[in-house]
C-alpha cells in the first residue's frame, strides 16, 4: 500500500510562520521532562495504562509512553499530568 | 505551593480505589473535571489518591460504571480539622479569643502621621488632635471627621485645611498650611507706617519720602515714610528707615484686698492607674483625694515597643500634695503693689524686641470689694513697620 504524504494543514503552516507556541493555539501536545525527576504532559487526552513503573498516556498525536521507577501522579487534569519519580525511558508511538 | 493552601482550607481526602479498570476510573473522574493529585499505584488494582471533599461526592458515578471501589483512608485539611474537634471546648474558646484579640487590636489607632505640616509644628497639631480625640491608643471607630476637621481649623492657627483618614490601625492626617503675607522683599517699593500710636522722638531715613515730623503724634496704621517721591518724575522707592517713638501701653484689672498663698505640709498622696484608650483602671489606692486642698499634677507614661509602635495602654500617676491655703488681707496700697507686678509682667510679655521701658506707673481706685488697677507702660521702641504702596489714582 502506498504510503500517504501527510499533508500539513494550512492553519499549522500559518501558525508556525508567525511562532506561536502551537500547544496553546492548536493544541498538540507539550511533553517536558526534568532531567530524571518527572515529566509534564500538556494536553493529553487519557491514561490507558499505569502503574509503578510504566505510563502510558494517549495524546492527539498518539500513544506516548514513560518507563521509570516509582512514578507517581502529581496532579491530574482534564487537560494535563505532572508526573514524579525517577524516568528511564519513552517514546512516542504516533499513529 | 498555591494550590496546596488552598487545597488545605477547602480539606480533601485521601482515599483508596480498588478495582480491575483504575485508568479509566481516573479518565472518568477528570472528564467530570474532577480534580486528583499525587496519585501512586500500591499494588495491581489499587492506588491511592487525593480528592477534593466537593470531587468525592461526584465520583460515585465513575466508580460504579468502572466497578472500583472507593473507600476513604483519611481526611485532611481545616475543615476536617475543626470538625473532628468541634466539642472541644477550650480549643474553640482560644479560636474565639484569638478572633476576638485580632479584631481588638486592630480597632486602635497605633500611629498618627502628620503630612504636610512645614512651618507648623508637627507636635502642636499632634495636642491639638489628641483633644480632639485622636491620638495613639484610641480607639478608631466613631469618629465625625467633619467635627474634628472644624475644631482643629479652630485650635491650631495657621492651618487651611486638615483631613483625617483613618486606615488600618494608622490615622493619617494631611495639612494644608495657609501660606503667609507675602513679604516684602528689600528692594521692592513700599511704604513705612505706624505699628502703634505714639509720640515719635527720632526719625532716621535712609530712602523715602517723610510725612511726619519728631514729635508728631502719630495714631497706628499712619503714613510715616511714603515710597512715592515726587520730584521731575514720579519714583517708586523702597522706603528704609527707623523710625522711634515714645508709647503707651496699658492694662486694667480688678483684685480683691487679699492674697492667697499655699504652702505644701510635704504630705503626698498617690493614686496609680492604668488607662486604656478613654478609660482609666485604678490599680493602687482608690479613693480620689484625701486631702482638702491639694496641689494636683500628673505623670503620664505611653508604654511603647522598639521606641515607635505605641501600645495602647498608659501608666498613669497622679499626685495629690497637700497644701495650707493661707489668706492675707491687704490694705488697697498693699494690693495695688502686689497685684501690679502681674500685670507689668504681662504687659511687658507683650512688648516686641529692643523695646526700653521708660517709665511704669500705676494707679488703683477703691472699689467695694477690692481695687481696680491700671497699671501703664511708658517705651520707647521702634515703631516702623513697610507695607505695600496701595495705587488709587
Amino acid at each position: 500500500m502506498k504510503k500517504k504524504k501527510r499533508k500539513i494543514p494550512a492553519a499549522e503552516r500559518a501558525i508556525e510562520a508567525i511562532d506561536l507556541p502551537s500547544e496553546l493555539v492548536l493544541g498538540t501536545p507539550c511533553i517536558t521532562v526534568r532531567g530524571d525527576r518527572g515529566a509534564t504532559v500538556e494536553n493529553l487526552s487519557g491514561i490507558v495504562e499505569y502503574d509503578e513503573n510504566l505510563l502510558v498516556i494517549s495524546t492527539s498525536l498518539g500513544i506516548f509512553r514513560i518507563k521509570g521507577e516509582k512514578l507517581t501522579i502529581k496532579s491530574l487534569t482534564d487537560v494535563d499530568i505532572e508526573l514524579c519519580g525517577r524516568i528511564k525511558g519513552f517514546d512516542i508511538d504516533a499513529d | 505551593m498555591l494550590i496546596r493552601i488552598i487545597n488545605f482550607f477547602r480539606g480533601y481526602l485521601v482515599i483508596e480505589a480498588c478495582g480491575a479498570f483504575l485508568e479509566r476510573f481516573i479518565n472518568l473522574a477528570i472528564k467530570s473535571k474532577i480534580y486528583l493529585w499525587d496519585i501512586e499505584k500500591k499494588e495491581k488494582n489499587k492506588a491511592e489518591m487525593k480528592i477534593s471533599i466537593r470531587g468525592f461526592h461526584r465520583i460515585r458515578k465513575a466508580a460504579y460504571r468502572t466497578k472500583t471501589r472507593v473507600r476513604i483512608k483519611e481526611k485532611r485539611g481545616l475543615p476536617p480539622y475543626l470538625h473532628k474537634r468541634r466539642k472541644r471546648k477550650a480549643f474553640l474558646f482560644g479560636i474565639a479569643v484569638f478572633i476576638a484579640a485580632v479584631i481588638l487590636l486592630t480597632s486602635f489607632i497605633w500611629s498618627v502621621e502628620i503630612e504636610g505640616a512645614e512651618k507648623i509644628e508637627k507636635n502642636s497639631i499632634r495636642d491639638a488632635l489628641r483633644s480632639c480625640g485622636i491620638g495613639v491608643g484610641v480607639v478608631k471607630y466613631n469618629h465625625d471627621k467633619r467635627v474634628i476637621q472644624r475644631e482643629m481649623m479652630k485650635k491650631v492657627p495657621g492651618l487651611s485645611w486638615i483631613w483625617v483618614d483613618i486606615k488600618g490601625t494608622r490615622a493619617i492626617v494631611t495639612v494644608k498650611e495657609r501660606t503667609g503675607k507675602p513679604e516684602i522683599k528689600s528692594d521692592d517699593p513700599c511704604n513705612i507706617v505706624a505699628s502703634c500710636d505714639g509720640v515719635i522722638t527720632r526719625m532716621i531715613v535712609r530712602d523715602g519720602q517723610k510725612m511726619v515730623q519728631e514729635g508728631d503724634v502719630v495714631s497706628k496704621g499712619q503714613l510715616l515714610v511714603s515710597g512715592v517721591m515726587e520730584g521731575a518724575e514720579l519714583q517708586l522707592r523702597h522706603a528704609d528707615g527707623e523710625i522711634y517713638a515714645t508709647t503707651w501701653h496699658e492694662k486694667n484689672g480688678s483684685f480683691p484686698l487679699s492674697k492667697t498663698e499655699s504652702l505644701k505640709t510635704g504630705r503626698v498622696y498617690k493614686k496609680h492607674s492604668v488607662a486604656v484608650g478613654g478609660f482609666s483602671i485604678p490599680v493602687y489606692h482608690f479613693k480620689r483625694s484625701p486631702y482638702k486642698d491639694a496641689d494636683v499634677s500628673e505623670k503620664e507614661y505611653s508604654l511603647h515597643l522598639w521606641g515607635d509602635l505605641y501600645l495602647p495602654l498608659r501608666l498613669k500617676t497622679e499626685v495629690f500634695e497637700e497644701t495650707n491655703i493661707l489668706k492675707y488681707d491687704l490694705t488697697p496700697q498693699e494690693a495695688a503693689l502686689y497685684y501690679s507686678g502681674e500685670l507689668f509682667a504681662e504687659l511687658e510679655d507683650g512688648l516686641s524686641d529692643g523695646t526700653k521701658i521708660l517709665d511704669r506707673d500705676m494707679q488703683y481706685v477703691k472699689t467695694e470689694n477690692g481695687i481696680d488697677l491700671k497699671c501703664m507702660l511708658t517705651c520707647s521702641e521702634n515703631i516702623s513697620e513697610t507695607r505695600e504702596i496701595e495705587i488709587t489714582e
